[in-house]
């Protein structure tokens, strides 16, 4: 039997990071990963000859210049484009709001007060932001724990707000769980900007703007974006070989198609795993990168876990909320205020849309009127065949458990999606020469996460930090010796931005040592 | 010229009157100013017909401190509270959930709907139990300021910190979930029947502007929960001769000690002087002054209707316009010949002597909450419906019956337009024939009804928006938050003039804990002694 | 709509205390009506006369219903591994045909209950407690082939204890002679469906009978039949708590606090502090609460013990604090008695695990006398449980009293 110190399972961006954390810190790392390429939900596919389109994730928004550094993915043949990705907020019967570089301000054609506006709002989310930012790139603290690092993240938050004084803490402590709408409203922003941080706030998780808390959604954006919004090179595959390349690099092994079937435990630690192909491979660490519920429930099984996890691990309330629309186009689309560039278009005209295509999904039916982000693809875009383009779609509040089932709503969702974009770019569906619809199911089932959901499990306060995935499982140990997790089910959450890795790699370098 | 007191509260409602009491108590000559011609705010019986007395805003007592009934020796003064029995809600497919008030009863009862949540409905119970145990405390208390370095909000913040730290670590993992979920996702984890899970999330919206699927409203459990905590006998129940006997009891103990109270008396500002209130004028012209006042109204009534604007910092002036009230609740009163018949009820039932509910599905709630948010009532509305006469024989004559339907969601406004008589009218029929579906014959024992939306609620009460709270209780209007970051201690940027009704902590329910709390404030602000206001009950 | 009645069916408020099976024939022999609230049902706690009914089980027969105790049917092929996962004790060692003394707790170790395990063949079981615990039992079978099953109303019990016991029983044609202690028959077919197993909460000779509710009046006829010539009483609770703690037996939520009701989160227990460490098995497969059991003996870090205490003088201590050099508080007593067979004044105590040697402990009784209290300072032993040991409790053959 072969022996590694540690096997992660699942080559997604977290399991690559810490692959490759754990193997520069000399560690025998082996990766094995169910499908033949690497990036799991976060990479791209041939919808079409052709046509290498994002599968789900589509942006690159939330790695920092530190973990790619840390990483070595710059070596590895990671690059952005070079040019800011433009959001374009698409406005039925009115031209559209271009924000040429993400939030950042100013934003052309606006009038002076709803720019101030917008530059006061950013300005104290980001100050809050900044404040949860620094729970959010380390494990986060337990309950009762009394560690130093706690208290110097704890001291550096309480400088933070003592330094910017009495009524931004006020300030802090009465927005932090408020919904979005409430905060948009109270800083009279421009309604269409109010619409697209609505949409931004609450897209991939099933709360509208007027639900209390929707800002934290906000908050994460904000906390794990640094800078600009970014595309790689390339596109999502590009990135993720960049992340394979520098894991193998740093000197771990990766093998792919090689789904695992089980995680074996015995007296309570594990010893390695087996895979579907029926070969055991040892391991004292063992780092599940993949959806908790899918360790704990099928990796791991609850034989070998206490009820009182158990239970818990079920109640993680996993089923997600955006179908992803992906459109192989033989023309390149014009959007209103698109450029040649990659474009981020946005459907979210006010706070009442978004909130009001929120509302069906709590009952398991789809919106008449779908909110939606598109990333169209560059003129010139290497990944699609000359002239022509890509439009990734994530279409919001589209319940996994539709009830009219989603045979048929596949194809009303792709009707009502196509029917706006025909609004906005007349003759599109006629530039249409491949398409797909990722349902909620199709996500589970194509990438092994139980319900389908972006952060493997919804990502709302009372599953986040010490909560995240569950009490008992959060500081990315599992309650079996040797058994870590990371992954979107973790803390921080979803977001292409490698932090779970990260930090649970920490903690298992931590735990041997 | 009146001759000046040394303290005004401005509006009789029941915080106004707890206020007043302890104040007067403590040898301060207070004058409370009411402006209808009856005292009572919302905790009022009114005989809207002959006969016939309505508690025609809240209806039931459950929160009332005992602490604060003891010190103001409300028995003495003619309250008495009577526990009711049981509850009901009715299924669309004619069967029923039944709350017994007997343990046993109450389980299998749920177990009839499904075993394992029979069983379940321990732990579920003690989890909640064991939330309110540790808000509890907090009720009686002011809330320290988290942004002061004061050696009292120190001491204060510490107290709550010492609360969480005697937690477990699982206990404050569950606390943190608790207060940021939402009812309908904290019930999915203990139960499997809807018709159950729809009877429990009933608490956890009562009075809110959100839907039982809205993160927070958890929480919002608690203020109904509460007071059945510290083995407060009788907690849940109706007031003998309805809600007015609370504020009657309180009037007639204030007027004991000493205390005078003017009715028909509108207050239309609040006179400043140099920053330093000196008193009221009235609506007739007549002054009244006094170097404190205290308003009993809610904090946009007081600091955007009877403040002049320029007195006030902009800031606090656009954080009070941003105060969230959001009415979402109606109350349907209705006056009956003889008690209507429930055929889904098995005869001699005791839940038709408790609170009735014809919302079966948390989807339903949810649903009638989706039509408050596109601005008008629920078209399937929730109701919380009793008839208090059943046991409360003094309210009608023999034989008839008050009957009090709590209704959500009712918005203030509808599409942003005014409510029309015709609306008002169309939301009271929507009522009147939900019930009817349950009860063969029901519109035919009609007597009267008054209909109440939140125009009404504003227009003779004074509850902006209608609210029933006085402001929403989410988070960002809670403890340190409620009303204004900054100003939760009762107090005011106007020296001399302090806020104590529901629109501060701990919020609204006829609890009475705001009342006292503002008069524990202003007695240390008079260095007068407090000792007559008894500190919260010890929780073992 | 349909708006008719949901019928009887839901009238629980009429009745909130059922009536067991035996209700009828133990309200015929009351003279006390002194009954309380076991579970939901009226159950007796003296019924005639206190002393006799506890004599009764210590020097002739005695009949207590036990049909209010919390009774699930567990079958299925997992079922075995399903209360291996469960419990704490291995159940793998359980032979069908037997009954297993055990316990179970939750991912802190601290115990959800005690109960009896009843293994009436490879995948048929009866778990009896005194606590509700369908969601956590449904929650653990999650993962296993198994059917759990609450059957509380369904099944009659009577336990039938004392030196008498078995020469009654023989007498009612129940042939026990072979019955080891701990060991399950099936009972003649005519007296039902049912079973019979030398188990009890007394300390001495004694059976358990469970049938099927229909059969319930006909087997306390049967047996209340044969027992005029062996002493046979009905008694009452009063007078088995006697028994089951000279027995050296604890009780839920008397004894020790159960951790899914304790609203103090510090008031749950290991099995290590309420005296069951050696049920916990941890060489079995893993089972609920191994983890951190195994942890808090690795940490040293039990907070309590329960122990038997002996006190000087005969004033029962039920409920007394227990002091350490008569000034440190160590501890409190959760059953005080004076013991009428040991003629001690006996006590079970959960006590401070620093002063588990029992060095100078002291336990303050207040006994009320006339409305004067006389505070006592009583000097405290620790001993061995039971307090009292019947050689006949074992003894098979059973002896012929």
């Amino acid at each position: 039997m072969k022996s590694f110190d540690t096997i992660v399972i699942g080559a997604g961006h977290n399991g690559m990071t810490a692959a490759n954390l754990l193997a520069r810190r000399g560690q025998k790392v082996l990766v094995l990963e169910a499908s033949q390429v690497p990036g799991g939900m976060a990479t791209s596919s041939e919808l079409a000859p052709g046509y290498s389109i994002p599968s789900i994730a589509h942006s690159l928004n939330g790695l920092d210049d530190k973990t790619i550094a840390a990483l070595g993915l710059a070596g590895a043949g990671l690059r952005f484009e070079p040019d800011p990705l433009p959001t374009v907020c698409l406005l039925p019967a009115a031209d559209p709001l271009v924000l040429p570089n993400g939030y950042a301000a100013p934003i052309p054609g606006m009038a002076g007060g709803d720019q101030k506006n917008w530059q006061d709002l950013l300005g104290s989310l980001s100050f809050q932001a900044a404040i949860l930012k620094q729970f959010i790139a380390s494990t986060p603290p337990q309950p009762r724990e009394r560690s130093f690092q706690l208290k110097a993240e704890g001291l550096k938050a309480a400088l933070k707000m003592k330094r910017a004084g009495k009524s931004e803490l006020r300030e802090f402590l009465r927005m932090v769980l408020m919904p979005a709408a409430d905060v948009v409203q109270e800083a009279e922003i421009d309604r269409r900007l109010a619409g697209l941080l609505s949409f931004d706030a609450t897209l991939g998780i099933a709360v509208g703007p007027r639900s209390p808390t929707s800002i934290l959604g906000l908050y994460y954006r904000l906390a794990t974006q640094t800078g600009q919004p970014r595309v790689p090179v390339g596109g999502m595959a590009a990135a993720m070989n960049a992340f394979h390349q520098a894991g193998v690099a740093a000197g771990a092994v990766f093998r792919f198609g090689t789904p695992v079937r089980r995680i074996v435990v015995d007296g309570g630690k594990v010893t390695g795993v087996v895979t579907e192909g029926g070969e055991e491979i040892g391991a004292a660490t063992v780092l599940s990168a993949i959806s908790p519920v899918a360790t704990f429930g099928s990796l791991v099984g609850s034989r070998v876990m206490d009820t009182g996890i158990v239970r818990d691990v079920r109640s993680i309330r996993t089923k997600g909320n955006v179908t992803k629309l992906n459109l192989a186009l033989g023309l390149r689309p014009t959007f209103k205020g698109a450029g040649n560039g990659a474009t981020r278009l946005v459907f979210a005209p006010s706070v009442d849309d978004v909130e009001r295509a929120f509302n069906p999904s709590k009952y398991g039916e789809l919106p008449e009127a779908p909110c939606f982000e598109a990333i169209l693809s560059a003129a010139g875009d290497q990944s699609v065949p000359a002239g022509a383009a890509y439009l990734s779609v994530s279409v919001q509040n589209t319940p996994y458990d539709l009830r009219s089932g989603w045979k048929k709503g596949r194809v009303a969702l792709m009707k009502s999606v196509m029917t706006r974009l025909e609004q906005f770019s007349p003759g599109i569906a006629k530039a249409v020469v491949a398409a797909e619809t990722l349902a909620p199911p199709d996500i589970e089932e194509r990438y092994h996460v139980p319900g389908g959901h972006w952060h493997h499990g919804e990502w709302q306060v009372d599953r986040l930090f010490f909560n995240r995935p569950v009490f008992g499982a959060a500081n990315y140990r599992a309650p079996i010796e040797g058994l870590f997790i990371c992954g979107a089910g973790t803390h921080p959450g979803g977001g292409v931005n490698g932090l779970s890795g990260l930090n649970a790699a920490r903690e298992i370098l931590g735990a041997v040592r | 010229m009146n001759k000046p007191y040394d303290v005004i509260v401005v509006g009789a409602g029941h915080n106004g009157l707890v206020n007043a009491c302890y104040l007067q108590r403590s040898g301060l000559n207070v004058l409370v100013v009411e402006k209808n011609d009856w005292i009572g705010g919302a905790a009022v019986s009114r005989e809207l017909t002959p006969g016939i007395l309505y508690s025609n805003c809240s209806y039931v007592c459950s929160l009332f401190r005992p602490e604060i009934m003891r010190d103001l020796e409300l028995a003495k003064h003619g309250l008495q509270i009577i526990a009711y029995e049981g509850g009901a809600v009715f299924k669309q497919d004619g069967d029923f959930l039944a709350s017994y008030r007997n343990h046993h009863a109450h389980r299998r009862e749920f177990a009839r709907h499904a075993p394992r949540d029979g069983e379940a409905y321990e732990r579920y119970a003690r989890d909640v139990t064991r939330q309110c145990r540790f808000i509890q405390p907090l009720l009686m208390r002011t809330a320290p300021d988290p942004a002061s370095l004061k050696p009292r909000d120190l001491g204060e913040m510490l107290f709550l910190l010492k609360k969480f730290n005697e937690l477990t670590a699982r206990e404050m993992a569950d606390t943190i979930r608790f207060w940021t979920m939402s009812i309908s996702d904290f019930l999915d984890e203990y139960f499997e029947a809807e018709v159950i899970k729809a009877y429990l999330a009933i608490s956890g919206i009562i009075g809110t502007a959100l839907g039982p699927m809205s993160p927070g409203t958890a929480y919002v459990l608690l203020h109904h929960y509460m007071g059945e905590v510290d083995g407060n006998v009788g907690a849940w129940g109706y007031a003998r001769g309805g809600m007015g006997a609370i504020t009657r009891a309180l009037s007639s103990s204030f007027l004991a000690s000493g205390g005078t109270i003017l009715t028909d008396a509108q207050v239309s500002k609040v006179l400043v002087r140099n920053g330093r209130t000196t008193g009221v004028v009235l609506e007739n012209g007549d002054e009244h002054l006094a170097t404190t006042v205290v308003s009993n109204a809610d904090v946009k009534r007081t600091f955007l209707k009877l403040v002049e604007e320029p007195e006030l910092p902009g800031d606090f002036v656009r954080q009070v316009r941003n105060f969230k009230m959001r009415g979402s609740s109606g109350k349907v009163n209705i006056a009956l010949d003889s008690l209507p018949e429930f055929p889904a009820l098995p005869k001699g039932s005791p839940c038709i002597r408790g609170d009735m509910h014809f919302t079966d599905t948390v989807e339903r709630m949810e649903r009638g909450y989706d039509d408050w948010k596109a601005g008008t009532w629920s078209a399937d509305p929730f109701l919380d419906m009793m008839i208090p006469t059943t046991i409360d024989p003094t309210m009608a004559p023999p034989g008839q019956h008050f009957m009090s339907c709590f209704v959500q969601y009712c918005p203030p406004k509808i599409r942003n337009a005014d409510w029309t008589d015709a609306d008002r009218d169309a939301f009271g029929q929507t009522v009147i024939n939900q019930i009817a579906d349950y009860s063969p014959g029901f519109k035919d024992r009609i007597i009267h009804m008054e209909v109440r939306t939140p125009r009404e609620l504003e227009a003779e009460v004074g509850l902006t928006e209608g609210n029933i709270f006085q402001g929403e209780l989410t988070f960002d209007q809670l403890l340190f938050n409620r009303p204004i970051p900054g100003y939760a201690q009762y107090r005011s940027p106007i020296a001399g003039l302090y806020i104590c009704g529901s629109s501060t902590h701990p919020g609204g329910g006829v609890m009475g804990a705001p009342g006292r709390n503002a008069a524990i404030e202003i007695m240390r602000d008079l260095k007068r002694n407090a000792s007559h206001a008894s500190p919260a009950h010890e929780i073992l | 709509m349909s708006m008719k009645a949901a019928g009887a069916a839901s009238e629980f408020w009429r009745n909130p205390q059922w009536k067991s099976p035996f209700h009828d024939r133990i309200e015929a022999l009351m003279t006390e009506r002194h009954w309380y609230d076991w579970a939901g049902y009226a159950a007796p706690e003296i019924i005639d006369d206190a002393e006799l009914e506890y004599f009764a089980i210590r020097s002739t027969a005695a009949l207590f219903d036990i049909s209010p105790m919390v009774k699930y049917s567990i079958s299925g092929p997992d079922a075995e591994q399903f209360l291996n996962h469960l419990t704490l004790r291995d159940v793998s060692k359980l032979k069908a045909g037997r009954v297993q003394y055990t316990a179970w707790c939750d991912d802190d170790g601290q115990v959800l209950d005690d109960g009896t395990l009843f293994r009436f063949d490879d995948s048929t079981f009866r778990l009896c407690c005194q606590e509700r615990h369908l969601p956590w039992l449904m929650d653990t079978a999650f993962d296993y082939d198994v059917t759990v099953r609450e059957e509380t109303d369904e099944i009659a019990g009577l336990a039938l204890q004392g030196p008498t016991s078995a020469a009654l029983l023989r007498d009612a044609g129940i042939d026990v002679s072979g019955l080891k202690p701990f060991q399950i028959a099936v009972l003649p077919k005519s007296l039902g469906r049912g079973h019979i197993s030398r188990t009890g909460f007394t300390g001495d000779l004694g059976y358990e009978l469970f049938v099927d509710r229909k059969s319930a009046g006909a087997l306390w006829d049967h047996l209340w039949q044969h027992g005029t010539l062996r002493g046979l009483r009905a008694i009452g609770y009063h007078a088995l708590n006697i028994a089951r703690i000279e027995a050296g037996f604890i009780v839920a939520n008397a004894d020790f606090v159960t951790s899914e009701t304790a609203l103090r989160s510090n008031r749950p227990r290991l099995p290590d502090e309420i005296g069951l460490d050696w049920m916990v098995d941890l060489t079995k497969p893993h089972f609920n609460g191994k983890r951190a059991i195994e942890r808090s003996r690795q940490s040293k870090s039990r907070r309590e013990v329960l122990v038997g205490l002996e006190i000087e003088g005969n004033e029962p201590a039920q409920h007394a604090i227990v002091y350490h050099a008569k000034r440190r508080e160590v501890g409190v007593v959760t059953a005080g008695i004076w013991s009428p067979t040991a003629k001690r004044n006996i006590a079970l105590a959960c006590v401070d695990a620093r002063y588990e040697t029992g060095d100078n402990l002291w336990v303050e009784i207040y006994a009320l006398r006339e409305l004067r209290y006389h505070k006592l300072m009583k000097r405290a032993r620790i001993v061995e449980r039971p307090f009292i040991k019947l050689p006949r409790r074992t003894l098979t053959p059973p002896g012929d009293f």
